[in-house]
C-alpha cells in the first residue's frame, strides 16, 4: 500500500510522524518524487489558505472553477486526469533561486487542465503561449473581464489576488460561469502578489 | 493571517471563531480534503461533502488541547492528518506518539544496537533529519540514495560505484551532496565525537544547518543577525574538520554506511560550502580517498 497523502503532508511539514512511515517512504521506489509532490501540495494548500484570508470571494470562485474542471475530467474523459504534480507551477518557478528582477517578463506555457496558485512579485509581466489558447478570463475583487491570447498580464499589488482562467475554445461571449460549464479544456492560474 | 488566529481557545472562543469565519473555514477544509484525497479520508469522514462538518465538529469538542495543534491559525483546518488522528483517537493518523510509541531518538543516540536493522536505523535518522532541515533537502537525500534503497531493501550486493545519473543541474547536485552530508552527520553521530563536540564552531554549524528555514535555497537557517565573515570562516573550518573526521573513520564504515556516504563524496560538496582553492584541494584529497576505498564486507 502506498503511503497516504495526508501522512506525507504531515511529514513534509516536519511534524512528528511514527518511524514506520519513514520506513515505508524509504521503501517506495519513487520516494523522492512522492516527497516533492507532497511539498508542492502543501505549498498549494498554504497558498489557498492565504487566498481565503485575503479574498474569500476570489477563493470561492477558484474552488468552483477547480470543481468544474474535475467534474468535466470525470464525465467527459477526454481531458487528461491531473497528475500528482502541477507542471504549470513548475514551469512558473523553474528559474533558479527565485530571484526575479523587477519589471521582468515571463512566458508561461499553458498546460491544459492544470491548476495552481503562485505568489509573484509586483511588476512581473506574464505572457501566455499555447497553440490552442483561444481566450482567457481574469477575475479580481474589483473587476473581471476577457482577454485575448496576445494580451499580457502585469502583477499589480493593488489588484490583490487574481484568478486567470484559460480556454481552448472561443467562449468569451459568455459569462465566466457559463464558459466554465462548456466542454472545453481550461487551465487556472491564481496569482497572489508578493508583498 | 494574523487576524485569522483564534485568540481564545476555550470552547466558547472556538465557537465564536467558527461562527465568524465559517465560510472561510469550509473553503479551507474542502480544498485540503480535495488535495489530500485518498481512501483514508473517506473512510474516516465519509463522503467528501461531509468532511468540513466533521472537521469543524472535531475543532469544537470541549477537550481540544490547543497546545497539541500543528499550527495555531486558521490554516489548522487544512491539517487533515491531525484531524483524522483526532477523530480516530490516534488509531489511523500518522502524527504524534500517542498511539505509536517509537523509541526516543535521544535514547538511540550513542548506542550501537546491532539488533536494529539498517532500514530502521536509516528511518530513524531520516525522521530526525526532517525535524531539523528544510523539506526539500530530505527530498534531495531520497533522490541521491535511490540506489542504496534498493540495496538496503533487497539486501542485494552491488558494487559501491557511484552511478547516479547527473542529469539535473549543478545546483541540484550540490544540494543533494549537502543533504547527504547533513544526513551522515546525524546518522554517524559525528556531533557526539569528543573532538567534534567540543569544537568552538559546532553550535554555530548546527544552528545554521540543523534548523528549518523557509525551504528555499540555500536551505540554511538565517538568524536575525547577518552572519559575520568570522563566523562563516569558523563554520567552514568546522566542516573541513568533519571531512577529516570521516576520513579518519574510513576503515570503520560498514557496507551500508559506506553506501550512505557515497553521494556526499563529490566536488559539488566542496562547492556548496564555498571553500577556497587550498581547502578545496585538501577536501577533495580526503573525499576521493574515501570514495576510492572499495570496502570488503
Amino acid at each position: 500500500m502506498s503511503i497516504e497523502k495526508h501522512v506525507l503532508d504531515a511529514m513534509v511539514q516536519g511534524q512528528d510522524v511514527d518511524r514506520k512511515y519513514w520506513e515505508q517512504l524509504f521503501s517506495e521506489p519513487d520516494a523522492d518524487e512522492l516527497w516533492f509532490a507532497a511539498i508542492e501540495r502543501r505549498r498549494q494548500i498554504d497558498r489557498f489558505t492565504k487566498l481565503v484570508s485575503m479574498a474569500p470571494r476570489i477563493a470561492s470562485g477558484l474552488q468552483s472553477a477547480r470543481r468544474l474542471m474535475r467534474k468535466l475530467a470525470e464525465t467527459v474523459g477526454r481531458i487528461a486526469v491531473t497528475g500528482e504534480t502541477d507542471s504549470l507551477s513548475y514551469s512558473l518557478s523553474a528559474s533558479g533561486d527565485g530571484d526575479i528582477p523587477d519589471d521582468a517578463s515571463r512566458e508561461i506555457n499553458i498546460l491544459w487542465n492544470h491548476e495552481c496558485i503562485e505568489e509573484l512579485p509586483p511588476g512581473l509581466r506574464l505572457s501566455f503561449s499555447s497553440e490552442s489558447l483561444k481566450c482567457w478570463h481574469y477575475q479580481m475583487v474589483q473587476n473581471e473581464g476577457w482577454l485575448t491570447p496576445e494580451d499580457t498580464w502585469e502583477v499589480v499589488a493593488e489588484d490583490g489576488p487574481v484568478i486567470l482562467i484559460f480556454f481552448d475554445k472561443e467562449v468569451s461571449s459568455l459569462g465566466i460561469t457559463d464558459a466554465l460549464a462548456t466542454k472545453s479544456n481550461r487551465a487556472v492560474l491564481t496569482i497572489i502578489p508578493l508583498e | 493571517m494574523d487576524d485569522l488566529t483564534p485568540d481564545d481557545w476555550t470552547l466558547e472562543g472556538r465557537n465564536k471563531f467558527v461562527e465568524e469565519h465559517r465560510d472561510r473555514i469550509v473553503l479551507i477544509i474542502e480544498h485540503a480534503a480535495e488535495s489530500l484525497d485518498d481512501e483514508k479520508v473517506s473512510k474516516v469522514f465519509g463522503a467528501m461533502e461531509k468532511v468540513p462538518e466533521a472537521v469543524i465538529n472535531r475543532f469544537l469538542v470541549p477537550e481540544l488541547d490547543s497546545s497539541k495543534l500543528p499550527c495555531a491559525d486558521i490554516n489548522v483546518f487544512s491539517q487533515l492528518d491531525f484531524w483524522i488522528k483526532h477523530k480516530t483517537g490516534g488509531r489511523t493518523g500518522a502524527a504524534g506518539q500517542s498511539c505509536f510509541p517509537s523509541p526516543d531518538i535521544d535514547e538511540l543516540e550513542g548506542s550501537v544496537d546491532l539488533a536494529i536493522n539498517p532500514i530502521e536505523k536509516i528511518a530513524t535518522t531520516l525522521k530526525q533529519l526532517n525535524s531539523k532541515v528544510d523539506a526539500d533537502l530530505v527530498g534531495f537525500w531520497l533522490e541521491a540514495n535511490k540506489k542504496l534503497k534498493q540495496y538496503a531493501v533487497d539486501q542485494f550486493w552491488d558494487s559501491a560505484e557511484d552511478t547516479f545519473r547527473n542529469t539535473s543541474n549543478a545546483q541540484r547536485t550540490r544540494y543533494k551532496a549537502d543533504a547527504c552530508f547533513r544526513f551522515n552527520y546525524l546518522h554517524l553521530e559525528l556531533g557526539n565525537i569528543p573532538e567534534v563536540r567540543d569544537h568552538s564552531a559546532r553550535v554555530n554549524y548546527e544552528s545554521k544547518y540543523f534548523q528549518k528555514g523557509n525551504n528555499s535555497p540555500q536551505y540554511v537557517y538565517r538568524g536575525v543577525e547577518p552572519e559575520s565573515h568570522q563566523t562563516k570562516h569558523e563554520i567552514r573550518t568546522f566542516i573541513m574538520r568533519l571531512i577529516e573526521q570521516l576520513y579518519s573513520m574510513n576503515e570503520d564504515f560498514d557496507a551500508i554506511e559506506r553506501k550512505l556516504l557515497i553521494p556526499t563524496l563529490k566536488k559539488a560538496l566542496l562547492d556548496v560550502y564555498e571553500f577556497d582553492a587550498g581547502m578545496r584541494e585538501k577536501g577533495w584529497g580526503l573525499l576521493s580517498t574515501l570514495k576510492n576505498n572499495k570496502v570488503a564486507v
